[in-house]
């Protein structure tokens, strides 16, 4: 398996996808040399940068003019050598090349996160900058990347660490009470140690309690376009997908649903998707439609809720995602209504940039703005065994000092899961530094 | 080959009479050389067995039929339970123990053993045939040969004795030292160690004032070592305990230059749990004094040891410090207190069953692999001696892993991660704390070695009407049910819920002990106390108990991925220098063992892990 990995060379468009001034192609692996070859380049020196004229290697033509840079193995992001070109971003150059790259026999297009794979199994990277970088690779918008590289900078795990620290200080503690009875231990060490880890738990607690913030940000805010038949929801969906705050791509493989529409508002990802209009259904087919709206709404972090300004008749929003949605009245151009706060038309372009103004808001709010949170949903899961863990020490007082520690040890082995592991001997230096042991 | 015997083993020791008695039982000719025959059997330190972790060593030795239990049941002047007011799983006995009686006790028990010999003599050479030990050489130049050898040679290689600025060689007090096997040892090119350990100065019981002391007095209903054990064997008496002071603190700091641990003289590491009083002064001065337990050494002996001032400081120091202390003002010391630094091998130069990976047929057990205690001993010389005779006959190996036994986690962490200092047993090292108790040693181990051979009729018989009896038990206290309402007749707190609740259901609450029941079924009075005490473990920590089990599978899983002998970890890419450096001097036996290793971060794991995926096919992997 891990031959066959390295026995390829493999490349891939590392910028953003979409138009762009500037693309950056990666190639990596035993072969990335022949890039020279195959173009008719010099490589330059290791970590200098060259400017090249691209030459297509059958029929001679001149491709694009390029930044070349050349990393040595073991000397790369990788460890293989690797070559990247700085090109120009038009969609025939890349498509262009990626083709000569294609036709050659032991060349092949990346799959998502190989490179991260291959630095980590060349031992260039730990598991958690493999994750760090994994976001960083799939950041498509600049908060994105700034909280990717934040965890890689060890904000989180900073926070993280110094959990650890107090808690295996306070396990270090409560089994010193446990394995060393004969000596002069004061006995109110352990109700001390309690105390701390009240104080890790209230942290913890409202730590976990960002409503999840940084997941958002990662996978993006999601608002639901919903409301009766016919209000314009459709429409408005296209309309907002065809601003230029739409993030559109025209790389094969990443179409998205036709439902929905990927916009960076203010620099946060957010994902808008239409929905069935919601009435009393006619059909059974219907019905399953409206369900579905009503299961979208549900898990949305804002619903648009649209109403037509020219009828008098409107239903309002559904009262369980009241708290999460606002009512947006469409048709302007026809309106028969007064004085309403949010009014568009898409057929006007009337509106709809206030729209955008007020749906920012909401993002800005749902997602981070300062401070570090919780970016995966497996280390929400790590700190949330960790906090029950230490739950179960502070509800119960009747615990025998053993059982405390068994959770406490159980509570240090999740949060571990993502700050690293912890030892026996870890426990026993602080013992002995702290405690005169020695009956 | 002729072969004069099936196992020899080295030293008379704690590691070495376990070890001649395993291998005795498991029905190898055994032959036990040793200096000197009166010694079999000393306690060259404190006088006292078990304790945290201790003593559930002693009790998993002696749920596999081993001798010190017994012994030290046999020697007990005091007995005392460790946290008494804590749960089962971190409660532990602790004995003092009659010098004389034990030794005597020991080299009675061994005599019984009709398949081993007593030889005094010294090992001075190994006979190596093809890179396997084929016997030993004496001090005469006879050859002995045998199918396995066992050395158990304690602090005895290359032994050197500190008191002051005087130093000489010697492997306790009054004994010379092994000079010539530390050779062998180098010459074979294992990684050999250098360790410090020391003990106190002994007294004269006579000219303390006991009066003036506070008594520590033993238990009256005792915890046994052994599980045969039913009844106090010897006169109970009190220990006393003392504190240093201030006078004593600046003597020692004042005379820091005639410690050999101050003055550079001793270089090597000694414990961190079991300091020197010039450390603890040095290291932690600014308390107001450090406990001392006066512990007799025996009936009808006089000696006195003053556990907590282990001391290598100048002899005429150690009189005038020990005389600054309360109730020793007028004592007289009898034998100075000493360090000792003595060679040890490396013990990741052993595989789990305490073979050497260099030298076939060779064990090691005891203070030999960097570790220290009585107990520590014993439980590596019964494994030793088990291997090195089953060894002979070609059976499977018998391996005791993390999740069977505190002897498990003794020989994984030795033989994975070595020592750098010497190594004692703790409860907080056994990951499994709460399933590895001292109630259930016997029902974790005893049937394996009735499976193995290695349990006499009798402990087999005893063994088996427990097991019935907790079956027993079991029915009744899972079969007598309540309704909450009548509980609360009985005045027991339980939510009013109307669910019935069995026995079994009620012990599980903290403050509902089985004795709380006897009221509501006296039939309940009939369960044996070590059994029924068992039940109530089971209670207490059934919750945990079933995540332990669940833990215990995953474990179990890693443990059962076997990597290959023959994997050259040069072809495996991506590892680091150091990573690959480890894991190619070390040679670890499974995955599970490898993950456990100093220096290896998960990412080697897998990278070794995958290289043996793609070469093997998996099927081959899993044990």
């Amino acid at each position: 398996m891990y031959n066959t990995i390295n026995s390829k060379t493999i490349y891939a468009l590392s910028s953003a996808p979409g138009k762009s001034g500037i693309a950056v192609i990666r190639v990596s692996g035993p072969e990335a040399k022949k890039i020279g070859n195959l173009f008719h380049i010099d490589l330059p020196d290791p970590k200098k940068v060259q400017i090249a004229k691209l030459v297509h290697p059958h029929n001679g033509d001149f491709i694009d003019k390029a930044l070349v840079t050349f990393f040595k193995s073991p000397n790369s992001f990788t460890g293989e050598n690797m070559v990247e070109l700085s090109i120009h971003g038009g969609k025939a150059i890349k498509d262009l090349i990626f083709s000569i790259l294609a036709a050659e026999e032991n060349f092949s297009y990346a799959e998502p996160g190989e490179f991260t794979r291959r630095a980590f199994l060349n031992g260039k990277l730990d598991l958690v900058e493999v994750e760090g970088l994994a976001d960083l690779i799939n950041a498509e918008t600049e908060f994105q990347r700034k909280q990717a590289f934040d965890q890689m900078e060890g904000k989180l795990s900073n926070l993280y660490t110094k959990w650890k620290g107090q808690l295996v200080k306070n396990l270090s503690y409560l089994e010193a009470t446990i394995d060393f009875v004969e000596e002069d231990i004061s006995p109110e060490i352990a109700d001390s140690q309690i105390k701390d880890i009240k104080v890790v738990l209230s942290e913890l607690d409202t730590h976990l309690n960002d409503s999840n913030k940084g997941e958002r940000l990662r996978d993006g805010f999601n608002i639901i376009i919903a409301g009766s038949p016919n209000t314009g929801k459709s429409s408005l969906l296209n309309h907002l997908s065809n601003r230029d705050i739409a993030i559109v791509s025209d790389e094969a493989g990443t179409t998205r649903d036709s439902l929905d529409a990927y916009l960076d508002i203010n620099g946060f990802p957010v994902i808008i998707t239409d929905t069935a209009g919601i009435r009393k259904a006619k059909t059974e087919v219907e019905n399953i439609g409206i369900k579905k709206s009503q299961t979208k709404m549900n898990e949305a972090d804002l619903v648009l809720w649209l109403m037509d300004s020219s009828i008098n008749k409107n239903d309002g929003i559904p009262h369980n995602i009241k708290d999460k949605s606002i009512e947006v009245w469409t048709k302007s151009d026809i309106s028969i209504h007064k004085n309403k706060d949010i009014i568009i038309s898409t057929k006007k372009d009337q509106g709809i940039t206030q729209l955008i103004d007020i749906i920012g808001k909401f993002v800005e709010k749902g997602c981070r703005t300062e401070g570090s949170f919780i970016t995966r949903s497996r280390h929400r899961d790590a700190l949330e065994k960790t906090k029950n863990h230490l739950s179960m020490i502070v509800k119960n007082n009747l615990l025998d000092v053993e059982v405390i520690v068994e959770e406490l040890r159980s509570a240090v082995n999740s949060l571990a899961r993502i700050t690293g592991h912890i030892d026996v001997e870890d426990l026993l230096d602080i013992i002995f530094k702290d405690f005169c042991i020695g009956k | 080959m002729k072969f004069d015997y099936d196992v020899i083993i080295i030293g008379g020791g704690h590691a070495g009479c376990e070890a001649a008695a395993a291998a005795a039982r498991c029905g190898a000719s055994s032959l036990l050389i040793t200096h000197k025959k009166s010694t079999i059997g000393e306690m060259s330190c404190n006088p006292a067995f078990g304790g945290l972790g201790k003593s559930h060593l002693v009790r998993e030795v002696d749920a596999l039929d081993g001798v010190i239990g017994i012994a030290s049941d046999e020697a007990a002047i005091q007995y005392r339970v460790l946290n008494q007011r804590k749960g089962p799983a971190v409660r532990a006995p602790r004995v003092q123990a009659d010098r004389k009686i034990y030794k005597k006790a020991m080299q009675r028990i061994l005599s019984q053993y009709k398949n081993l010999t007593v030889l005094e003599n010294e090992c001075i050479g190994l006979l190596i045939d093809e890179g396997a030990c084929c016997g030993v050489q004496t001090l005469n130049n006879d050859e002995i040969y045998a199918k396995a050898v066992v050395i158990t040679t304690g602090t005895f290689l290359n032994g050197l004795i500190h008191i002051g600025k005087k130093t000489f060689p010697a492997g306790r007090v009054g004994d010379k030292p092994s000079l010539h096997l530390s050779d062998v040892f180098q010459e074979f090119g294992f990684q050999l160690g250098r360790l410090k350990t020391g003990t106190p100065p002994r007294l004269d019981g006579r000219t303390i004032d006991w009066e003036s002391l506070e008594e520590q007095q033993p238990d009256k209903e005792p915890i046994y070592m052994s599980y045969l054990t039913d009844c106090i064997q010897q006169e109970q008496i009190s220990c006393f305990i003392t504190r240093t002071n201030d006078k004593t603190h600046n003597i020692i700091m004042r005379n820091l230059d005639n410690a050999p641990l101050y003055s550079g003289q001793i270089e090597s590491t000694g414990p961190r749990y079991c300091p020197s009083i010039e450390d603890k002064v040095v290291r932690f001065g600014e308390r107001n004094g450090h406990q001392i337990f006066l512990e007799p050494e025996g009936l009808d002996n006089h000696t006195v040891y003053p556990n907590g001032i282990s001391t290598s400081i100048d002899e005429k120091i150690q009189e005038i410090m020990v005389r600054s202390i309360k109730g020793l003002e007028n004592v007289k010391i009898e034998r100075p207190g000493y360090a000792i630094e003595y060679d040890y091998i490396d013990p990741r130069e052993l595989k789990l069953t305490l073979e050497t990976k260099k030298i076939r047929n060779l064990f090691l057990a005891g203070q030999i692999n960097g570790t220290t205690g009585y107990e520590e001993a014993s439980a590596q010389g019964l494994i030793a001696g088990v291997n090195a005779a089953i060894n002979c006959v070609g059976k499977q190996e018998f391996i005791l892993d993390r999740s069977d036994a505190y002897i498990g986690v003794m020989i994984d962490d030795l033989v994975t991660k070595g020592v750098t200092e010497p190594y004692r047993m703790f409860t907080s090292r056994a990951e499994y704390r709460l399933s590895l108790r001292i109630d259930n040693a016997d029902q974790r181990l005893t049937q394996k070695g009735v499976d193995l051979g290695i349990i006499k009729k009798n402990r087999e018989v005893s063994f088996n009407a427990k097991l019935s009896a907790i079956h027993d038990a079991m029915n009744l206290v899972t079969n007598l049910t309540i309704t909450p309402n009548r509980a609360k007749q009985y005045g027991l707190k339980i939510n009013q819920d109307g669910k019935k609740r069995s026995v079994l259901d009620l012990i599980s609450y903290p403050t509902i002990n089985l004795t709380d029941l006897y009221p509501i079924w006296p039939e309940l009075s009939t369960i044996d106390k070590s059994v029924s005490a068992q039940i109530e473990s089971n209670a207490i920590y059934s919750k945990y108990l079933e995540r332990q089990r669940l833990e215990i599978v995953s474990f179990k899983k890693d443990e059962s991925l076997v990597i290959p002998v023959d994997i050259d970890f040069n072809d495996v890419k991506g590892l680091s220098n150091e990573a690959r450096d480890r894991v190619s001097k070390m040679k670890p036996a499974t995955v599970g063992q490898l993950s456990r290793m100093e220096g290896i971060d998960p990412s080697t794991v897998l990278k070794i892990l995958s290289y043996i995926k793609a070469h093997r096919k998996i099927s081959e992997m899993s044990a």
